[in-house]
């Protein structure tokens, strides 16, 4: 009788074509077109609407958090486009829209080409990491593609000068609103290309409405910065704007000053870097020269045969020489730290000059130990040192024979003696000789 | 900066001294004396370099037909960098 197929409830049938609108991708993210009529805002906060065009019409809904959020009232009358996905309403057999977001019709078909112009190019990788190049740490020549009167660049150029002046910037003055600025910002990309010298791009334009900042939505724009081979950074309006060139660009500023803060480095960081490596440098050659002061005391302790006191003197001499550049280093360091106190309180530079004098001294005190270490200068105060023929010194009366010639070396020149008589006696070992 | 070194290349050439000495590496007291002479003359160039530079700009000409500009050698950059330098 009846046909053999299945008999479905209609709890089922509503599920199975919830099942393929909820399947199909084009019925989840979509953008529709149309008028708005019949609007309902319960309190519930939801908002009831009809989209139509000329001929259809459909249902649509949208909850208080999306409704929330919108950025306009919207009223019967009004040509928007409602992005959202198509639910089946169970309950009451209908289907609708239940729209996320929406925009009034102008501003709205805008936004539908920035989206899908982002679709496209994401969907072509020209968004993917791998494409980003690294930004020079120090760039030399950095190209700025912006409009010659606008704040931008003077923004760019004043902070430049501040952080980093060492830079130089080649500009290609550019249209940034406007039918012909797209075309021509994507010239000016391609003709900074064309020099073999330019390290970094800056691109971009000061703050303004979407419809001032859509040159840098215009896919000739994006395919350009794209076909770059100068690493770009993107530097468009104000914090919270997006665009296209954002995406594709190495990398995106926020405003474009902070375009410059991005690509160079500051120069207050990098005097105190350099700072810190004189102050290394000193440090390291004090101490090289308390090491090489420690190592010449323990060859006076070993000082027995007289033929190292050449190898000695001349090791002392480098010690004198390394001593006397490094204060001279010192003090003229000194000096510059205390010019660049000038624009300090008076007291601190005066607590900075006591420091540096109280350094001084150590310093003097220090190298008065040292003269007072070398041999020669021991020698110089009367002492003298008395060897045998082979060179081995004579600390011990009892170890000189009588009549034995002996080498005495003073602090000038040299004497050869006989051993007289030896007296033994007395801790202070007194050995009495004859010239 | 003198020798035509970048202000980059001097800063790199300053870190290599400090490290070198800072390693020690068994140099003697005349090549420590050497290299710490290196590194303050490298600190001054540092120093001169940042104290001295000026930022120069250059404009290159309105795109109209294109093809007017000359590239940015570095002689036409020095011709053509007073414009735009009162920035700082």
């Amino acid at each position: 009788m009846f046909p053999e197929k299945k008999t479905y409830t209609v709890s089922e049938i509503t599920a199975i074509l919830r099942n393929v609108v909820e399947s199909d991708p084009r019925f989840q993210d979509c953008w529709i077109e149309g008028e708005i009529s019949g609007i309902a805002r319960p309190r519930s906060g939801h908002i009831y609407f009809k989209l139509k065009d000329d001929k259809c019409q459909i249902s649509c809904a949208m909850f208080r958090q999306a409704a929330l959020r919108l950025k306009f009232p919207p009223k019967d009358g009004d040509a928007v486009l409602l992005h959202g996905h198509l639910g089946i309403y169970e309950v009451r057999g209908e289907y609708q829209i239940i729209g996320d977001r929406m925009e009034p019709a102008g501003v709205g078909a805008l936004q539908l080409a920035f989206e899908r112009l982002k679709e496209q190019l994401q969907k072509e990788g020209l968004f993917e990491g791998e494409h980003k190049k690294p930004l020079p740490t120090f760039p030399r020549k950095i190209g700025v593609v912006t409009s010659s009167t606008g704040a931008a660049l003077q923004d760019i150029l004043r902070m430049l000068s501040k952080r980093y002046p060492l830079v130089e910037v080649v500009l290609c003055p550019t249209l940034v609103q406007g039918d012909d600025a797209a075309p021509m910002i994507a010239r000016a990309i391609e003709r900074m290309n064309s020099f073999s010298d330019i390290d970094l791009l800056i691109v971009g334009r000061g703050g303004g409405s979407i419809e001032d900042l859509w040159a840098f939505n215009e896919e000739i724009v994006a395919r350009a910065i794209f076909a770059s081979e100068i690493p770009i950074v993107s530097a468009v309006g104000h914090e919270t704007d997006f665009t296209i060139s954002d995406f594709v660009a190495d990398q995106r500023a926020p405003t474009p000053s902070a375009a410059v803060e991005l690509i160079v480095p500051d120069q207050e960081e990098l005097r105190r870097h350099v700072g810190n490596s004189e102050i290394r440098l000193v440090r390291i050659i004090r101490a090289c020269i308390t090491s090489a002061r420690t190592e010449l005391s323990n060859m006076d302790n070993r000082i027995v045969p007289g033929q190292r006191i050449d190898a000695i003197n001349r090791f002392y001499q480098t010690v004198d020489r390394l001593e006397m550049q490094s204060h001279r280093e010192m003090k003229q360091r000194l000096t510059n730290a205390l010019g660049e106190l000038d624009g300090f309180a008076a007291p601190l530079k005066q607590l900075a000059a006591q420091r540096i004098n109280t350094g001084m001294e150590k310093w003097k005190v220090a190298s008065a130990q040292l003269a007072a270490l070398n041999p020669i200068a021991t020698l110089a105060r009367g002492y003298s040192v008395c060897q045998r023929e082979n060179g081995e010194v004579v600390t011990d009366a009892s170890l000189a024979e009588e009549g034995e010639a002996l080498d005495v070396r003073l602090s000038r020149g040299a004497l050869t003696c006989e051993v007289v008589e030896k007296r033994t006696e007395g801790t202070q070992g007194s050995e009495i000789v004859t010239g | 900066m003198s020798e035509e070194l970048t202000f980059e290349e001097t800063l790199k050439q300053l870190e290599d001294v400090v490290e070198r000495l800072e390693r020690g590496d068994s140099l003697t007291l005349d090549e420590s004396l050497a290299a710490f002479e290196e590194g303050v003359r490298l600190t001054r160039l540092c120093r001169k370099a940042l104290e001295e530079a000026e930022l120069r700009v250059q404009r290159l000409a309105e795109d109209g037909d294109g093809e007017a500009d000359t590239p940015p050698t570095e002689n036409e950059s020095e011709a053509s960098h007073g414009e735009g330098g009162g920035v700082a």
